[in-house]
């Protein structure tokens, strides 16, 4: 008699192996690796004239005249356009903000203004890039200089100067949430911790900057747009309306992107003005970005003051957070103010309180404008949480570790509603965090700590950080900020085909920037189709003229896993619908019994089967063989969209669909006589619920770190006081960090399956920054026996010695 | 950016103020001088060959002067494009007398430089725009006691 775990095994064998679930090898690399990879950059058409831009040099001034006269003679010129060239032939780009901001006249080059260093004054078409840039250089700009402001507080003062007159102010948007009992909260807590916390200004460096072709087929009156924007159907309106061009001429093209994180999103000015160009010029222009451009002029992300007041028991429950925040969003509204409702997807973090008011300002200054970078807007407001939960820890006596699994929402929670209406999709954070500790010896390392202390020397500092990932987001969430903005939910398109041999094409809306989506996508579909990922073609690369899309397409907000799998999903259900009804016909049998696998379409009681070329064949050109009324053809498009709401009168809805989240644990050893610091040990649990393939996701875990770390001690936009201007344009002052600064990390997984997505999977492409939490808490840990008090996102050796001996001198 | 000096020359007052602000003599002390246009002895224009680390090319200043008490007090102006970048130079001087005989004369510059100077030169631009200052006028002051 076969044993119980004879049974098991037999069990466990029989299951069909499946794909999800594969540390498989990514099927884009061996292209992208070996020089292969086809990015916008690559683009060569017959005739291609090249782009260059002219930008202000003032943080804030009024264009007083410009003459392009010289420029245009210089042999090679082809053209050479500015401000008053744009506002004849566009409109001003549609905004999302309420009124009075969305008077905002947002167009492709200055017009009487200029609001920022780097914003575009007049574009150069010549015949090489280099005569371009000559051409800049002849382009005389008469400029008046006036009063700048770069503090998103002082933006708000009476006095303050005016970016945009239309407007009337600087202010974008203000709201304010307010749930539960806030005031009856801090009456009868035991105390109140207060703190001012200070997000910094900082982006993702993406290795291929922004970059456009776009040729004007005169014969066909179609607008081909070559381009490396995260999401180009959402782009469709601005574009469309900005150039008054048709939407259905318009066709958008993208092949491999060398990283998007977020910030190519907003780059659609730069797309109409080389649409500009080339309709003015007759020829296909490319523009490519240099670095510098990039870093002053692409994407900065949000930066954001915080008022904090936590109300807390003396055993360290937390009973609210009531803030005020200060978001400054640079100099122009692109995509922006949807980031002063997005950080609303997280609003307790992984915290289970129920009173919380937030005042959100959002203010315009002179700075480059704000997009989406990774960890959009949640990334600020969680780790204000993670600061604040520390000192909340400090002022009671407690160990951080406490105060968060006192907090944390409990497993027996979930689906847990939070108090604006978010509903986290499951999780374990208290195993999440006890797990990172162990990772790190949190025990053996306190005790190092305490002896190092008694020592004197160098200071240990252990920090800790857990946060969410939210993806696939509600674009309802936007109503918040205007109620009359059009758009909300989510969806996407996958195609699937079996041709007439039995080959399997799929195509999605979807569009990769290095993520992985012909990898992950083969194989949902192989296990669909019972057949291997290889046999899997996925189309590279987004075409509107060949790829399924809906205008919320797109990589951002995490949700192309999501997305991708729930669209694919439908698809193949379509296509195994008919398939199978093939198949039965063929065997003359019934569809309910038929299963797919090792490229077949099998009866399950009898074994018999019909390959998978063969129900190709029948269906595409031996269609006479076909069941009596069925339409010839073996393909399918399917649109999906996740289960939402809109906001209701308090603005309470589920803003993203999966919560993916992450512990962090931090050990730092500092020199208090430098200011400088080191990482000794680091350690990640991640969860981001069913993986589909262990690699990506690893690698998405060690980016978003590697990101976080390098906007926590390295990654830093600053701007001059005194005139405006950026001090870190390039890499010699903008410290990107290198493979040596990324201290070896160890990783670990928990998988608990979303609740509410396919096959429970949940989007981790941001990661939160969640190592800006924990490396701040660690430097405040290490500086602990000092008193001193880390209220910045950004560490530097600079800052830390000043604090230390501000605090000496006391 | 500020900068300020102060040098005793033995020379009077009115000498002094008047190499001051003679185009003719600035333009010489300036870095690499290419051109030099006078309109007028308050309206000039210089090309100079200027820059920082690796990023050189010819800048166009305009100098205006906007405030002229001889021999005492002066405010000259220069408004200046060149290489992507922009830079707005507010310059004062103040003569007297000086004790033990001769004349003392105290300057101080304010600079204003913007685009792509400021953006990658940043670290750099304090260092070599005080050299450029100083070199002005420790050659203005070689110049007047060599006369």
């Amino acid at each position: 008699m076969a044993t119980v775990t004879e049974l098991v095994k037999a069990e466990e064998e029989a299951k069909p192996k499946l794909w999800l679930g594969q540390p498989l090898k990514r099927k884009e690399d061996p292209r992208l690796i070996s020089g292969l990879g086809k990015y916008v950059d690559d683009v060569k058409l017959p005739g291609l004239a090249y782009a260059s831009i002219l930008r202000s040099p003032y943080a804030h001034a009024r264009i007083k005249s410009i003459d392009t006269s010289k420029a245009e003679k210089l042999t090679g010129v082809l053209c050479v356009i500015t401000g008053r060239d744009v506002v004849k032939i566009t409109d001003p780009f549609l905004q999302i903000s309420p009124a009075p901001a969305n008077k905002l006249k947002d167009y492709c080059l200055a017009v009487d203004k200029v609001t920022y260093v780097g914003d575009p004054v007049a574009a150069v078409v010549a015949e090489s890039r280099g005569i371009a840039e000559d051409a800049l250089e002849l382009i005389e700009v008469e400029y008046e200089p006036v009063d700048h402001v770069i503090d998103a507080r002082r933006a708000l003062e009476k006095d303050a100067p005016v970016l945009h007159e239309e407007v009337g102010s600087n202010l974008v948007f203000y709201g304010k949430w307010d749930y539960g009992n806030i005031e009856q909260a801090i009456k009868t807590a035991d105390k109140v911790v207060k703190a001012t916390l200070h997000f910094h200004r900082f982006s993702s460096t993406p290795i291929e900057n922004n970059g456009v072709v776009v040729n004007y087929d005169r014969a066909t009156g179609f607008l081909n747009i070559y381009c490396n924007n995260q999401m180009p159907m959402f782009c469709i309106p601005w574009l469309s309306f900005g150039l008054r061009f048709p939407s259905n001429r318009i066709r958008m093209i993208t092949g491999d992107i060398g990283g998007g994180f977020g910030t190519k999103i907003i780059n659609y000015p730069y797309i109409a003005l080389v649409a500009i160009l080339a309709m003015k010029t007759g020829r296909p222009v490319k523009w490519t970005e240099d670095r510098r451009e990039h870093l002053a002029a692409a994407n900065h992300g949000n930066e954001r003051t915080f008022d904090v007041e936590v109300p807390v028991k003396r055993d360290g429950t937390i009973l609210g957070f009531k803030l005020k925040a200060f978001d400054d969003c640079g100099a122009y509204t692109r995509y922006e103010p949807a980031g002063a409702a997005i950080w609303a997807q997280v609003t307790p973090g992984c915290y289970h309180f129920a009173n919380f008011v937030m005042e959100f300002y959002q203010v315009m200054t002179n700075k480059c404008p704000v997009g989406p970078n990774r960890g959009y807007s949640r990334s600020q407001h969680l780790w204000m949480l993670e600061r604040s939960v520390d000192i909340v820890a400090r002022e009671l006596g407690l160990d951080p570790a406490e105060v968060r699994l006192k907090n944390f929402v409990r497993p027996d929670e979930m689906p847990y509603v939070t108090p604006s209406g978010g509903i986290y999709d499951g999780g374990n954070y208290g195993e999440s965090l006890r797990k990172v500790m162990k990772l790190i010896d949190y025990d053996g390392i306190r005790e190092e700590q305490a002896a190092s202390r008694r020592k004197g020397g160098k200071l240990i500092g252990i920090g800790l950080a857990t946060v969410l990932d939210s993806g696939t987001n509600n674009f309802g969430q936007v109503k918040i900020v205007n109620p009359e903005n059009p758009f909300s939910g989510n969806s996407e398109a996958a195609r699937i085909s079996i041709d007439g041999l039995g080959q399997i094409q799929v195509a999605l809306g979807t569009v990769p920037q290095g993520q992985g989506h012909e990898t992950f996508a083969s194989q949902v579909v192989a296990d669909e189709f019972g057949v291997s990922p290889d046999q899997v073609t996925v189309l590279m690369g987004f075409d509107s003229g060949t790829n399924p899309y809906s205008h919320q397409s797109g990589s951002y907000a995490s949700r192309s896993a999501v997305m991708g799998t729930g669209a694919l999903l439908g698809a193949a259900k379509k296509v195994k619908e008919k398939a199978a009804k093939i198949a039965a016909h063929l065997l003359q049998t019934s569809p309910e019994k038929i299963d797919f696998r090792e490229g077949a379409a099998v009866d399950r009681e009898t074994g018999k089967k019909i390959p998978l070329w063969q129900i190709g064949n029948v269906a595409w050109v031996n269609n006479l063989l076909l069941p009596e009324g069925m339409e010839p053809g073996l393909v399918a498009i399917n649109f999906w969209r996740p289960s939402f709401t809109l906001p209701d009168e308090k603005w309470r809805h589920n803003q993203t669909l999966t919560y993916s989240y992450q512990s962090h644990a931090a050990v730092i050893e500092l020199d208090p006589e430098s200011g400088k610091f080191k990482i000794l040990r680091y350690a990640i649990v991640d969860d981001c619920g069913t993986q589909i393939n262990p690699l990506i996701v690893e690698g998405q875990v060690h980016g978003a770190a590697a990101h976080g770390i390098g906007a926590a001690m390295y990654e830093n936009f600053e701007y001059d006081e005194e005139n405006g201007q950026l001090k870190s344009s390039t890499f010699i002052d903008y410290l990107v960090p290198t493979a040596l600064d990324i201290p070896h990390m160890i990783t670990s997984h928990i998988e608990t399956p979303s609740l509410f997505a396919p096959k429970g999977i949940r989007g981790v492409g941001e990661g939160g920054c969640t190592p800006v939490g924990a490396i701040s808490n660690a430097v405040e840990d290490a500086l602990a026996p000092l008193g001193i008090r880390i209220t910045d996102s950004h560490q530097n050796p600079q800052q830390i010695h000043k604090l230390i001996r501000e605090k000496a001198s006391k | 950016m500020h900068f300020e000096g102060t040098f005793n020359v033995k020379a009077p007052k009115e000498k002094v103020f008047g190499m001051m602000l003679d185009p003719n003599q600035i333009s010489q002390c300036m870095p690499d001088l290419q051109k030099l246009e006078v309109k007028s002895p308050d309206d000039f224009t210089a090309v100079v060959k200027a820059g920082v680390s690796f990023i050189k090319g010819d800048f166009t200043l305009h100098f205006t002067t906007v405030e002229k008490t001889p021999p005492t007090h002066a405010k000259l102006v220069a408004h200046g494009t060149g290489i992507g970048s922009t830079v707005d130079l507010d310059t004062l001087m103040d003569i007297a007398d000086a004790q033990g005989g001769g004349t003392s004369m105290k300057w101080s510059a304010d600079a204003k430089i913007g685009g792509r100077i400021a953006s990658v030169g940043q670290r750099l631009l304090n260092g070599q725009a005080e050299k450029i200052v100083k070199n002005l006028f420790e050659c203005l002051q070689t110049k007047l006691e060599a006369a």
